[in-house]
């Protein structure tokens, strides 16, 4: 019964699918379903060739191109939603909205995914091969340029001071993150990485006293309180110098791989250069065996 | 050996216990530190890091351990002493559950970010509020069993509207801190919450010490204990009011922990002879020792995840419960 439905359901849906002109121009109604590709997106097009772009773009807190993407489409990563815009091109990342990227793949739209950037030359590649989606590579080789620009001028310092990120709950982020490259690219040592840490780990609070970084980037506070927030008003945090996220740069930056990021990296580099010279001091092994297991 | 010789025997052993638990306590952590290393900077005055640890980290973790123990097994003692009903304690009859709701919505709605004290005093609001509901559900003379029952929907009830509030939380943390509330925890208090809790606590420890003779007079009912001079009245006064106190600062900064009170007592019953009074220091004891235990265990078993430490005391205590059930089941019937 409910296969039954289905078959015709689809077979509904393929011949709607069917009426769209197929894209043998450059896509003009590109539908993008994840916070990153949507800032990309928003880089490289006219708005006019933007069907749609996740609600999350349109707001403050998750995305830097809020403004850019007031004016569009939002979309809540449904896949009906997605299928009435009659999209000749759907962009989505890899870990979001899974179910309405296969139903779409199954009704024969055209996905694009891409993985969470994690480096610098990650936002590189990904900005070339949107461009090459949408046809607009000299857009993208132009970005390219002006970001590799960028970049190039960052001072290589000898002293590069330890910093830890700390987030709510008490995780940080370890080696393979958007955030790590970000600290790595503005002269700075990431605790984490250095702990052996992948990915987003815990970090006990003890653990990163003994560790002593220079700087300790607390994660955002919500407005609203959470016991997760509390490990922030910590009082033995207060013997580090730790600054909140706010102070030195949102999440907002780190978030997703696009030449934003540089922002945050300019913002980290002013900090670094703030920050007392200290004497190098390596992280202290013996912290690393024992009862700590590093996931 | 005498029985008072014996009891205090059992003291001493029960205080040294606890004291080593509460060293033990102090030593385990994720920073691996040096026994002496870490046990002299306890005492340090200077800003060293290993001092930080311990002073700002592991002590207020270790004193909370065993005050809060100390607070389940005491109050859990002198519920089942005035109640003279073998299944009474905090987490059985909602009290831990409606401490969690009040201290739940001092925290969430952000009036304890204005006021602190009112994270304490909405904890003490939902533990009496629980008491009197349980005490009028089941009734002046009631069974374990109606007791138990009643205690059954004011945890349920709590529970909900404990979920509810957490749920309707616009911060994306709140819902996941369900756990914490539900099962306890002591992971990265500090030494504010010692501050906050501890004050409670003891004037909570204080109420239900004076009634100690009283309950041994209950033992012999509730007549004969007025005819030797008992004033009821304030007797339940005080272990309502003292089991909130406790039990309300308790739960505050820690969630509430279950069948801690439960267990202590009964364990420790046959070996004080049958005196409430002495079952209460005792217990109190007890109570710090299993506590203590307990939150060794979760850091060693389960270092990296935060192991709710009601986790483990329902492991024990839930089986312990339904073979007290199996015990007592005739006389609840």
């Amino acid at each position: 019964m409910v296969s039954a439905v289905y078959h015709r359901l689809r077979a509904v849906l393929l011949l709607l699918a069917s009426s769209v002109p197929v894209a043998a121009e450059p896509p003009q109604r590109i539908v993008s379903l994840n916070l990153c590709t949507d800032q990309m997106l928003m880089l490289l097009v006219e708005p006019a060739r933007i069907a749609s772009v996740s609600f999350l773009a349109q707001q403050a807190d998750s995305s830097v191109m809020y403004k850019e993407a007031a004016a569009l489409k939002p979309n809540y990563g449904g896949a009906e939603e997605v299928f009435v815009l009659h999209p000749d091109l759907v962009l989505a990342g890899t870990y979001t909205a899974r179910a309405t990227v296969s139903i779409l793949e199954r009704l024969g739209q055209r996905v694009e995914q891409f993985e969470p950037a994690t480096t610098l030359a990650d936002i590189r590649a990904q900005l070339l091969r949107l461009g090459d989606l949408v046809e607009e590579r000299p857009r993208a080789e132009a970005l390219v340029a002006a970001f590799d620009d960028q970049v190039q001028q960052l001072d290589k310092p000898q002293h590069r001071p330890l910093a830890a990120f700390y987030f709510a709950n008490s995780y940080t982020t370890g080696r393979g993150t958007l955030p790590s490259a970000v600290l790595e690219a503005a002269g700075l040592r990431n605790l984490g990485s250095e702990l052996g840490l992948e990915q987003t780990a815990a970090l006990p609070l003890e653990v990163l006293l003994t560790a002593k970084p220079d700087l300790v980037v607390k994660g955002r506070t919500y407005d609203r309180p959470a016991l997760a927030q509390e490990i922030f008003v910590h009082p033995a945090l207060a013997y580090l110098d730790a600054r909140s996220e706010e102070a030195v740069v949102p999440d907002t930056y780190m978030v997703c791989g696009t030449p934003h990021v540089l922002r945050a990296v300019e913002r980290l580099v002013d900090i670094r250069r703030g920050l007392a010279p200290a004497v190098p001091q390596p992280v202290a092994t013996r912290f690393h065996s024992g009862a700590m297991t590093v996931r | 050996m005498t029985e008072r010789a014996r009891f205090l025997l059992l003291m001493t052993m029960l205080t040294v216990l606890v004291g080593v638990l509460f060293v033990a306590s102090l030593l385990i952590g994720p920073a691996g530190l040096g026994v002496s290393a870490s046990l002299s900077a306890l005492f340090a005055a200077d800003g060293d890091v290993v001092a930080i640890v311990m002073q700002e980290i592991r002590l207020p973790r270790a004193i909370l351990g065993a005050a809060i123990g100390a607070t389940l097994g005491l109050s859990g003692a002198a519920m089942q002493g005035y109640l003279r009903n073998p299944l009474a304690e905090p987490g059985l009859l909602g009290i831990s559950a409606s401490a969690s709701l009040g201290a739940v919505l001092a925290i969430y709605t952000g009036v304890s970010s204005v006021f602190s004290l009112a994270l304490p005093l909405m904890a003490l609001g939902g533990a009496l509020f629980a008491v009197v509901v349980v005490r009028l559900l089941a009734g002046q003379n009631a069974t374990p069993l109606s007791l138990i029952l009643a205690g059954v929907a004011v945890s349920s009830l709590a529970g909900a509207l404990t979920s509810l509030v957490l749920n309707l939380s616009p911060n994306p943390f709140a819902a996941l801190e369900i756990v914490f509330w539900m099962l306890g925890s002591l992971k990265d208090r500090s030494m504010t919450h010692v501050w906050l809790s501890l004050p409670f606590m003891v004037v909570g420890w204080v109420m239900l010490a004076h009634v100690a003779r009283a309950l041994d007079a209950l033992t012999l009912g509730e007549a004969t204990a007025a005819s030797l001079g008992f004033r009821l009245n304030r007797v339940q006064a005080l272990v309502v009011l003292g089991t909130a106190a406790s039990v309300g600062a308790a739960t505050a900064v820690a969630g509430a922990i279950g069948f801690i009170g439960l267990i202590v007592p009964h364990v420790l019953r046959p070996l004080v002879g049958s005196h409430p009074s002495r079952l209460l220091g005792a217990s109190a004891l007890g109570g710090a020792a299993v506590l203590l235990a307990a939150d060794i265990a979760v850091r060693v078993i389960a270092p990296d995840r935060d192991l709710k430490l009601g986790v483990l005391t329902a492991l024990v205590g839930a089986p312990f419960f339904l073979w007290l059930i199996f015990k007592t089941r005739r006389e609840m019937i």
